[in-house]
């Protein structure tokens, strides 16, 4: 019924754009978060999101798979009704389109931080946003299929930056493993569940994907190698610098960098790897505009939305600049009684969606 | 399929932004190769900048002319970054720290403390790399700075490369960068060693080849620096010197493997007076058992290092003989046991931390952070009951097996 007009992504796409999307996360402001609160075990969140999130997502796929050809929002309307439906599906949408507006701002912030400190918000703005915009505008299989080309050079590099930073490893930097205790560690990472939200998300765009079984294989592997690779990078930073120093540093992804160099001819590297570090960000800025001005189109049941695509860019621009800074950027957008109640609300959506599913017959209709 | 490509060239061209707003041109730049800090006459820091000149040593030479190599400038500032562009008072490029190599302090501001205080500004510099070297010198630094003259390598950059890929195998003077510096001095738990330097010749006095400390090697002609023995820093401020072979010892304690190969003479143990040339190498992480469930904390360490022989004075047969073998062996481990336990006493009662990284062992015996902080490492090692064996193996006798008869020859 959905199906976008110019085909459809298979799971190669899919696992590529969600592992590209996702990443990022590790080399932003967020380790900084982080770090304050699990100190030199922070390296085990990732695995702790990976686990608490296994069942609402084998919640969601039932649902997909019972459905068929119906994307979350579809989904959440059959089965909670225009109203609360309403409420819900427009919740998502608040959700992603503050985390657009947080996540390019700081990406601008950090790219004019490090490496261009000069050059105008706005310019850096306009060049992220605009290159995301262009991908976004040839539709969600563009942007599988960029994902899909970069993904081989992406890995590569990464595996080339793991090989130049081991020299200066101390792996007893991991030690005590408790870090700040176990009980500490699972509650201050569950707050941060939301980093994974693409994972739960994702499934607006089920009909844009081949099949059932593509999607499956997508999202459950994108998820793993996904919480892999993030929770690599945290060590990383760990027995590169200790946790004490990570508590201060903005960007660790950066500092790493800037020490990584081949033997004593390529001191200055880090270039080399903003390069690939800037086309993931436009990638993830990319799918997380597209993915806003979706769930606001199904919200309003719009048919056609890719022409909204360019307002919502102006708008992230236009809303984006409004903090004066970093902090207050973060306590604006971050720090308030809606964000804080993310958490929960993307662990339960799943199930609470089934449950109603459930409560209304639904499974039985598909096996009679 | 088309349209793809052409995002991803574009996606790439995106790179070549760097070059709009921030874009700098390499004749522009003024790269500082080496900061020193000192403390300023009223107030704020003396820092001073050496200026490498790119077109020496490059195949431009020829329309640098007669330019020197470096330059170096003093400033009183308040602290290390506002000064880029004071610089530019008598500097005509920008000044960009993206290839700095070493700072300096001088020992007077490194005794103060307040030298940690300016690294706070260096970690905000994102040009500055955490690999920059640290060494301290026991004059000021801006007269260490203009004292050095490294003549055979007449760009600085160089110079510096040249002597910290020589310390990593020497061991005479500690790897200290910002890198190490910064997380040690957070963590409180342990002593930071910085490299000990002086342009300046103090009283020599003669020791075998490794106990000095810069400044009292006697030497004649060459480039005057001296950099030996390191500065012994406990929560960022100085508080001792070691000398070249205790920092040494130092070395060899740490857990980390290191591949160095040091050359150092030992007594002969069946001849009073003679000395026994050797080369050792550590291809093997140091060996250290604790336990840490009493007061007192218990630390057993045993160190691997393999040894060649070199040169053997006294002519005695070590080699081919295999009870003088375990002989040497024995002596030369007993004397290395000797010295790591002064040096161990050494930083119990004078320093009152560890220098070695023992803390990072000693983390592993906790289970959580805060179990850990209780303990408080600082506090317990000073009281701490330690052990140290060498374990050696002598593996090579470089390319002569007994020495010569010194009979033969009288006949």
């Amino acid at each position: 019924m959905n199906r976008a007009s110019d085909g459809w992504i298979d799971w190669r796409e899919l696992i590529t754009m969600l592992i590209i999307v996702n990443v990022i996360v590790g080399t932003d402001m967020m380790p900084l978060v982080l770090f304050k609160l699990g100190k030199n075990a922070t390296w085990t969140f990732p695995l702790i999101w990976g686990v608490l999130i296994i069942v609402p997502l084998l919640a969601l796929h039932s649902l997909l798979k019972l459905y068929r050809n119906k994307g979350l929002i579809q989904i959440i309307y059959d089965l909670t009704g225009n109203y609360l439906g309403f409420i819900l599906s427009g919740g998502l949408f608040l959700i992603v389109f503050n985390m657009l507006i947080r996540m390019s701002y700081n990406f601008v912030q950090e790219t004019s931080d490090i490496f261009l400190d000069t050059t105008p918000d706005l310019e850096l703005y306009l060049l992220l946003v605009g290159a995301a915009y262009f991908i976004a505008k040839y539709g969600f299989e563009t942007l599988g299929r960029v994902s899909s080309l970069l993904f081989p050079y992406l890995v590569a590099v990464f595996i080339v930056f793991v090989a130049l930073a081991r020299v200066d490893f101390i792996y007893q930097f991991l030690y005590p493993l408790g870090g700040p205790g176990i009980e500490k560690i699972i509650k201050s990472s569950v707050v941060h569940i939301p980093l994974l939200m693409e994972f739960i998300l994702v499934a607006t765009f089920f009909p844009f994907v081949n099949n059932y079984k593509d999607y499956r294989r997508g999202v459950w592997g994108g998820l793993a190698v996904s919480i892999i690779t993030i929770s690599l990078l945290l060590m990383i930073y760990i027995v590169m610098f200790d946790y004490n120093e990570l508590q201060v540093v903005s960007h660790p992804f950066n500092l790493l960098i800037r020490v990584t160099g081949i033997s004593r001819f390529f001191m200055n590297f880090d270039a080399f790897f903003f390069g690939f570090w800037l086309m993931m960000v436009i990638l993830r800025i990319s799918f997380y505009l597209y993915l806003n001005t979706a769930l606001f189109a199904y919200l309003l049941k719009i048919k056609e939305f890719e022409p909204l695509l360019l307002p919502f860019a102006t708008l992230t621009i236009l809303i984006g600049f409004i903090p004066e800074n970093l902090i207050k950027n973060i306590r604006i957008f971050k720090q308030n009684i809606f964000w804080n109640n993310v958490w929960w609300l993307l662990l339960a959506l799943p199930l609470l969606l089934w449950a109603i599913a459930y409560w209304k017959g639904e499974f039985k209709h598909e096996k009679g | 399929m088309r349209r793809v490509k052409l995002l991803l060239i574009l996606l790439f061209l995106i790179i070549l932004l760097t070059g709009c707003f921030d874009k700098s041109e390499l004749e522009e730049l003024a790269y500082v190769i080496v900061i020193g800090i000192d403390k300023g006459e009223v107030n704020g820091f003396e820092v001073t900048y050496q200026i490498g000149n790119p077109q020496v040593g490059s195949s431009d030479r020829v329309s640098a002319g007669k330019e020197p190599a470096s330059e170096i400038i003093t400033l009183t500032v308040p602290d290390l970054v506002t000064v880029r562009d004071l610089a530019n008072i008598s500097v005509s490029r920008e000044v960009t720290y993206s290839h700095l190599k070493v700072i300096i302090t001088g020992e007077e501001l490194a005794r103060s403390g307040e030298a940690f205080k300016l690294f706070d500004s260096v970690l905000r510099d994102e040009a500055i790399k955490h690999e920059v070297m640290l060494i301290v010198s026991k004059e000021k630094a801006s007269e260490f700075i203009r004292g050095n003259e490294h003549e055979l390598e007449t760009r600085p950059h160089k110079h510096y490369d040249f002597m910290s890929r020589r310390w990593e195998e020497t061991g005479l003077v500690p790897d200290a960068t910002l890198l190490r510096f910064i997380p040690r001095t957070l963590d409180d738990a342990g002593l930071f060693l910085s490299t000990y330097a002086t342009a300046k010749k103090g009283e020599t006095i003669y020791g075998y080849e490794d106990q000095y400390l810069a400044g009292q090697v006697k030497k004649e002609g060459g480039n005057p620096i001296q950099m030996i023995g390191s500065a012994v820093l406990k929560e960022g401020r100085m508080i001792g010197t070691l000398n070249g072979e205790a920092t040494k010892v130092v070395m060899l304690l740490r857990p980390q493997t290191v591949r160095r190969s040091m050359l150092a003479s030992y007594a002969d143990p069946l001849v009073k007076g003679q000395r026994i040339a050797a080369r050792w190498m550590k291809t093997e992480p140091t060996r250290i058992k604790m336990n840490l469930s009493t007061d007192i904390p218990k630390i057993d360490v045993v160190v691997p290092i393999k040894m060649m022989i070199l040169a053997i004075d006294s002519g005695i047969d070590y080699v081919e003989d295999l009870e003088r073998q375990k002989i040497l062996k024995d002596s030369i481990a007993s004397s290395l046991e000797r010295k790591s336990m002064e040096v161990i006493k050494k930083t119990q009662q004078e320093f009152k931390g560890d220098p070695f990284q023992w803390y990072l062992i000693a983390r592993q015996q906790f289970w959580t952070l805060d179990e850990y902080k209780n303990y408080d490492w600082m506090k317990k090692y000073p009281r701490a009951e330690t052990n140290v064996k060498y374990d050696i193996e002598l593996t090579n006798f470089g390319r002569q097996f007994r020495p010569f008869n010194k009979e033969d020859i009288k006949d």
